[in-house]
């Protein structure tokens, strides 16, 4: 009977190390499972709700500023799930900068430059090329707006009485080509131009071409390149005639063909890609070093 | 002698399914919590969110700006009541659109932050209306919602796409 007993607490024996074998295997597994991340993507699937719980976030007002248009777009489906990985590293500021040619430009030789343009000269702010400070330049301006249009509640000929910059180039008519007249619009040229040397005298003012357009936008017949030659041919005599020089861009920017290379052009046609800058930029330094 | 043993291996088989026990739950829960914290923290930036859904919906020519530019872009706005922003916009100038989003640093702030934000996106709709025509319906419903302490806004050619993707994040 002794021996029995024995048996039996030998038998408890090999049950307790066998359970506290499998306790420390579990244990083993669990950590292991923590720290190959397995139990980081549970807590991935729930994002929403955890940021939500963390940032305590409430939407508090959701209010429509701006009238609706009547025009709506379809929307394809997202299928794609949320993912933390390699999201920024395909589109960033960087990206689309690294990827233009190797024009080569001196930030200093501009340094006390003033720009002036429309929306295509936006593109020299809002690509980093320049601050806001340099670049009076605003969407839809034209040689006639120009002249009293704001920005921060300040004319461009403010700006350049108060700036005295070294430079000023202008380019500014691609918005006026299909309603405006190419003729009316080099006659504004001249009133800005002679403003600007009113504003600030010691300045060199250089009147740069409007761009070309691609094939496609002059298909469309709002702004073709009849338009643009005609147009920059009227301020290349505008800029002998009162004394300034003249930087055909236009040249730089076109193809073989003769229409705005696609190297350069947005796929509006019209506006500049940012590799279009840097070659502009380029082409301003070496023209006017000589 | 041998109900004493028993008793030993009881309470050390007791000992040690608590602290089975313990060791699969507590510190679960403690690290579900950290890494919870951790996450949101380092997945939901304004920089990794406004990227998210420019991937989703891209804009031509986009790049992307942050605290340091609101200045230049948003009249009005306090800059110091700004904890994080990053916003895209078309660099180009050829087209309205724009993914922003803002981290305030108070809820308070994020109320008074998306009163610039709708003056900017007054402004853009005033700018773009008789210069783009056909790209207005990116406005359709446009406006300044406010979430908490962020703020955020999406002038894109699908809309409800970006917004479902940004509310990945931001509720």
């Amino acid at each position: 009977m002794a021996r029995k007993k024995h048996d039996g607490i030998g038998i408890a024996i090999v049950v307790l190390n066998v359970l506290i074998v499998g306790v420390i295997i579990t244990l083993c597994v669990l950590i292991y499972l923590y720290m190959s991340g397995k139990l980081e993507q549970t807590n991935v699937a729930n994002l929403g709700q955890e940021t939500q719980m963390t940032a305590e976030l409430t939407t508090t007002a959701i209010t429509t500023l701006v009238p609706e248009t009547t025009t709506t777009t379809a929307a394809p489906e997202t299928t794609a799930d949320f993912e933390i990985t390699d999201e920024t590293e395909e589109t960033t500021a960087d990206d689309t900068i690294v990827a233009t040619e190797a024009d080569i430009y001196d930030e200093e030789f501009f340094a006390n430059d003033l720009f002036i343009g429309d929306s295509i000269a936006t593109g020299l702010f809002n690509y980093g090329y320049f601050s806001a400070e340099q670049v009076f330049a605003k969407v839809g301006l034209n040689p006639e707006s120009a002249l009293t249009d704001t920005i921060d509640n300040e004319t461009v000929i403010a700006k350049a009485e108060r700036l005295k910059p070294k430079r000023i180039y202008i380019m500014l008519g691609s918005n006026g080509l299909a309603y405006m007249g190419n003729t009316y619009m080099s006659q504004q040229m001249k009133v800005l131009v002679e403003e600007l040397q009113k504003a600030s005298p010691d300045s060199y003012i250089y009147m740069l071409s409007i761009p070309p357009v691609t094939k496609e936008h002059d298909s469309q017949g709002q702004e073709t390149m009849v338009m643009v030659n005609g147009y920059n041919k009227l301020l290349k005599d505008l800029a002998d005639e009162i004394g300034v020089v003249y930087l055909d861009l236009c040249s730089e920017l076109q193809d073989s063909t003769g229409y705005f290379s696609d190297k350069y052009a947005e796929a509006d046609g019209m506006h500049f890609l940012g590799t279009a800058y840097k070659k502009m930029l380029s082409f301003i330094e070496k023209t006017i070093q000589g | 002698m041998i109900k004493m043993k028993k008793r030993i291996l009881a309470a050390i088989l007791a000992a040690a399914c608590m602290s089975a026990s313990a060791c699969s739950n507590e510190p679960a829960q403690t690290t579900t919590a950290a890494s919870t914290a951790e996450d949101v923290q380092t997945a939901a930036s304004v920089s990794e969110i406004t990227a998210e859904v420019l991937k989703e919906v891209p804009i031509n020519s986009a790049v992307e700006k942050t605290k340091d530019d609101i200045q230049d872009y948003f009249t009005g706005m306090d800059v110091d009541k700004i904890t994080d922003a990053s916003f895209y916009l078309c660099a180009s100038g050829a087209y309205p659109d724009e993914i922003g989003v803002f981290e305030f640093a108070a809820e308070a702030d994020a109320e008074s932050g998306a009163d610039a934000v709708s003056k900017h996106i007054e402004r853009q709709y005033d700018t773009f209306s008789s210069y783009t025509p056909d790209e207005m319906y990116k406005f359709d419903g446009v406006s300044a919602v406010v979430s908490g302490k962020y703020v955020y806004y999406l002038i894109t050619s699908d809309n409800e796409k970006a917004r479902e993707v940004i509310q990945k994040y931001i509720p």
